[in-house]
C-alpha cells in the first residue's frame, strides 16, 4: 500500500526529551531517529510513559514548558525543532495537523462547529470567501461520513455523539490538506463499533490524499488493522521498526514478542492458556536502567551486556530493525508462545 | 477457604439468580412536562452458578454498570428481585443486607480513585474486617491481611504504604486484596483491567483466572473489551439498552454469534493479524447509541440494526432458546452484510 519515495515527509534525528521536575529530571525520550515516509501510516506502539506521545509533541512544539529538546525534525527543508511560534503557526494546522484521544477536550463548546471549523480554515486561507469556506467544510464534513452534514454545520459539539465527535476532529484537521496527519490515541475513549468506522475512514482518506497519517496507539490490534509500518517504543527508546505484515508475522525484539504474548486475543481458540504476562514494572524515567531499558523485565537478557549499555537499533533485515543484544534467544521466545 | 457463615443453598440453586430485574431512574422535570424515566436496566434474568464467570459486555451506555450495582442492590432495583445463596435480598432488612455484603465483593476500574489515599494497604484491607468481622483480635485480623496480600502478590513490607506510592496494577492488586479478604461467594468486577497497560492487565487478568480457581469465587465481570472477556468467560451477556440480547456460553457465543448486535460487536473488535485485513468484513452501525430514556415498542436494537425489519420496531422479540443460548431477535442467526472500506 505505501509507496516508498526517496526523501521521507518527515525525519526525527537522534530527538531527545528530558522534562525538570521538583525530584529531578524526567528522560522521556532517549535518541529517537525515524522518517515518515510519503503516503504511508506509520504506527508507534508503546505503554505508557514509553515516550510515543511526546516524540511527536515536539515536532509540533506542543511539548510542556518544564521540557528540554535537542535533535532535530527536519521537515520540507526545515527543523521543527528550532522554529519559533510564528513559523511553526504557518506549518500546524496547515501541512501537519493532529487529532487527539478525547475531542470535548480540544472543541469549544460554547462555539459552533461552523465558527470552530471555518476559524482555521479562514486563519490560513485568509482570501477564501465565506461562501468556498463553507462549502468546503460541509463537504468535508461528507468525507467523514458524518450525516446531514449542512445541518450538522450549525450545531453544537454537545448536539454530536462521541464518535461523531471524533470524525469532526479528524475533519477540522483535514481541512487545509495536511501532508501529515498526527493521530494520538484516536479511538481510545470511542466503543469498538465505532473505532472500527474511524480507522477505515482513516485508511480511506489517507489513499484519497495522498497523506502521511502517524498513528499513537497502545493497541496492537489497532496498528495491525491499520499500519503499513511500525515502531514500538519502550522506556523512551525505539526498540522494533518494521513493515506492519513483517512485525506481526516475524517480530524480533523480546518485548514486542512479550508484548504479543501478553495480548488477550479474541480470536485464540485456546483461552484456557494462561497469558504470558510481562513480570515487574515499566521502567521509571527519573531513573532509567543504566542499559536496555527492558533488561529487568525481558526472559532473554543477560547482565552482560544488557544490563550495562543501551544496545542500538540495527537494521537486520532490509527494512527491519531491531535493538537487542539477545535476538537469537529472543526468537526462542516465540516458540513457546502463541505469537 | 470456603465461607461456612452463609445458609448452604439447595444443589439445584444457583449461586445468584437475578428475575426481571429493572433499574429506572427519574429525570427532572421541567414546568410544561414531566420527562419519562431513563430506563437504564430493563427486564434483566439470569442466573451465575458457584465457581462461574459470567461477562456483561456491551457499549458505553448499555448499561454495564447499573446492572451490577442493581443487583448487588448499591442502587435500588425498580422491580425485580436477585437472591443470593437462596436469600432475596431486596426483602432484608438494611442491617441484614449490610451483614450479607461481606458475601458479594466490588473490584472498580480506577484503582488508584478506589483507595483512600489516607490510609496504608493494611488500615486499607482491615476496613472490612472491622466492619464484618469486629471479633477478630488484632493478631487474627493482621494474619488474615498477611495471607490475602500473599494471595494476590503483594509483599509483606507493603502493608504500611500508601496507595500514591504503587503503580496501576500494583494498587488494582490492593482492590483485589480488599474484596478477597472476605472470602466472599460473589465477586462483582467492574472493568477491572481496561485503565492498565497491556503487560499489566495479562498479570491482573492471571491472577483473576488464579482466585477463580482457588476460591471457586463466581465472578461478575463487566468489560467493554471483547478480547479480554474471550479470556475469561465461562458464560456471556450481551447488553443492548439495559436489554439482554444474547446469553449463553462464551465459546459458543465467539465461534458463532446469532444475535445481530452480537455479530456486529464482534466483527468490530481489532484482529491482531495485518494478512487478509483488507478483505476482513467489518459490520458497521449507523451513530451511536440511543437514548435509553423512551420506551421503545419494539426491539430495542432496531434503530441500528442493518437488518431490522417493519416487524421489529413494532414487536419486542423475547428471549427465546436458539442454538444452545438464549437470543432476543425475530430473525437469530440471520446473515449480516459486512462493508471493508468506507464510502466516502
Amino acid at each position: 500500500m505505501s509507496t516508498q519515495s526517496a526523501s521521507p515527509v518527515l525525519s526525527i534525528k537522534d530527538l531527545t526529551i528530558r522534562f525538570k521536575t521538583p525530584d529531578g529530571w524526567v528522560k522521556a525520550v532517549n535518541g529517537v531517529s525515524l522518517d515518515l515516509n510519503q503516503s504511508e501510516i506509520l504506527g508507534i506502539v508503546g505503554e505508557s510513559g514509553s515516550g510515543k506521545s511526546q516524540s511527536f509533541m515536539a515536532p509540533m512544539g506542543l511539548l510542556a514548558d518544564n521540557a528540554e529538546v535537542s535533535g532535530q525534525a527536519l521537515f520540507q527543508g526545515h527543523d521543527l525543532l528550532s522554529l519559533g511560534t510564528r513559523e511553526l503557526n504557518q506549518i500546524r494546522g496547515t501541512k501537519i495537523s493532529m487529532v487527539f484521544q478525547d475531542p470535548m477536550t480540544c472543541l469549544n463548546p460554547y462555539l459552533s462547529i461552523a465558527t470552530q471549523m471555518m476559524e482555521g480554515l479562514r486563519y490560513h486561507n485568509p482570501d477564501i470567501s465565506r461562501r468556498d469556506a463553507k462549502k468546503r467544510c460541509i463537504d468535508m464534513l461528507d468525507q467523514v461520513a458524518i450525516p446531514d452534514a449542512a445541518r450538522r454545520f450549525n450545531q453544537y459539539p454537545h448536539e454530536l455523539s462521541g464518535g461523531m465527535r471524533q470524525r469532526l476532529m479528524i475533519a477540522i484537521a483535514l481541512l487545509n490538506d495536511p501532508q501529515i496527519l498526527i493521530a494520538d490515541e484516536p479511538t481510545t475513549a470511542l466503543d469498538v463499533t465505532i473505532q472500527a468506522q474511524i480507522l477505515d475512514i482513516l485508511r480511506a482518506l489517507q489513499a484519497e490524499r495522498n497523506m502521511s497519517i502517524v498513528l499513537i496507539t497502545h493497541d496492537l490490534g489497532v496498528v495491525a488493522e491499520t499500519c503499513d509500518r511500525v515502531a514500538v517504543m519502550y522506556g523512551g527508546r525505539l526498540q522494533e521498526v518494521a513493515p506492519a505484515k513483517e512485525l506481526f508475522e516475524n517480530p524480533q525484539h523480546p518485548y514486542t514478542i512479550a508484548l504479543m504474548q501478553a495480548t488477550p486475543r479474541v480470536e485464540a481458540d485456546d483461552k484456557t492458556q494462561r497469558l504470558a504476562a510481562i513480570p515487574g514494572q515499566p521502567p521509571n524515567m527519573r531513573v532509567p536502567p543504566p542499559g536496555c531499558a527492558f533488561f529487568p523485565r525481558c526472559a532473554v537478557g543477560q547482565a552482560q551486556p544488557c544490563s550495562e549499555r543501551a544496545p542500538e537499533l540495527e537494521e537486520r533485515q532490509p527494512g527491519h530493525s531491531c535493538a537487542c543484544f539477545r535476538m537469537e534467544a529472543a526468537l526462542k521466545l516465540r516458540e513457546t508462545g502463541h505469537v | 477457604m470456603s465461607d461456612q457463615s452463609s445458609p448452604s443453598p439447595a444443589a439445584s440453586e444457583p449461586l445468584l439468580k437475578v428475575r426481571g430485574l429493572s433499574v429506572h431512574f427519574k429525570q427532572g422535570k421541567s414546568w410544561f412536562r414531566t420527562r419519562p424515566p431513563l430506563r437504564a436496566v430493563e427486564d434483566v434474568s439470569f442466573d451465575l452458578a458457584e465457581g462461574e464467570t459470567l461477562s456483561i459486555v456491551g457499549e458505553s451506555g448499555s448499561g454495564k454498570s447499573t446492572l451490577a450495582r442493581g443487583v448487588l442492590q448499591l442502587l435500588k432495583p425498580t422491580k425485580g428481585q436477585v437472591w443470593l445463596n437462596g436469600r432475596e435480598l431486596g426483602g432484608l432488612s438494611p442491617e441484614e443486607l449490610r451483614r450479607s455484603r461481606k458475601d458479594m465483593q466490588l473490584i472498580f476500574q480506577d484503582p488508584i480513585a478506589s483507595l483512600s489515599p489516607r490510609r496504608t494497604v493494611e488500615q486499607i484491607i482491615s476496613e472490612p474486617l472491622l466492619t464484618h468481622m469486629p471479633s477478630l483480635s488484632g493478631k487474627e485480623r493482621r494474619e488474615k491481611i498477611a495471607e490475602v496480600m500473599a494471595s494476590v502478590g503483594l509483599l509483606p513490607d507493603m502493608r504500611n504504604r500508601y496507595p500514591h506510592e504503587f503503580s496501576g496494577g500494583q494498587a488494582q492488586r490492593i482492590g483485589i486484596a480488599r474484596a478477597l479478604v472476605m472470602e466472599p461467594s460473589l465477586l462483582v468486577a467492574d472493568e477491572p483491567v481496561s485503565a492498565l497497560d497491556v503487560s499489566i492487565q495479562a498479570q491482573v487478568l492471571n491472577l483473576l483466572a488464579d482466585i477463580k480457581q482457588e476460591r471457586q469465587v463466581s465472578m461478575l465481570f463487566i468489560s467493554h473489551d471483547l478480547s479480554v472477556v474471550h479470556h475469561i468467560s465461562d458464560r456471556l451477556l450481551v447488553l443492548y439498552l439495559g436489554q439482554i440480547m444474547e446469553i449463553g456460553e462464551a465459546s459458543a457465543i465467539y465461534e458463532r454469534p446469532q444475535h445481530p448486535y452480537t455479530k456486529v460487536l464482534l466483527s468490530a473488535v481489532p484482529r491482531m493479524q495485518v494478512s487478509g485485513r483488507e478483505t476482513r468484513k467489518r459490520i458497521y452501525l449507523k451513530d451511536d447509541l440511543p437514548s435509553p430514556s423512551s420506551k421503545l415498542a419494539g426491539c430495542p436494537f432496531a434503530t441500528r440494526c442493518p437488518v431490522a425489519t417493519a416487524q421489529c420496531h413494532t414487536a419486542k422479540p423475547a428471549l427465546t432458546a436458539y442454538e444452545g443460548r438464549e437470543v432476543a431477535c425475530h430473525f437469530p442467526g440471520i446473515a449480516l452484510e459486512g462493508q471493508n472500506a468506507v464510502a466516502a
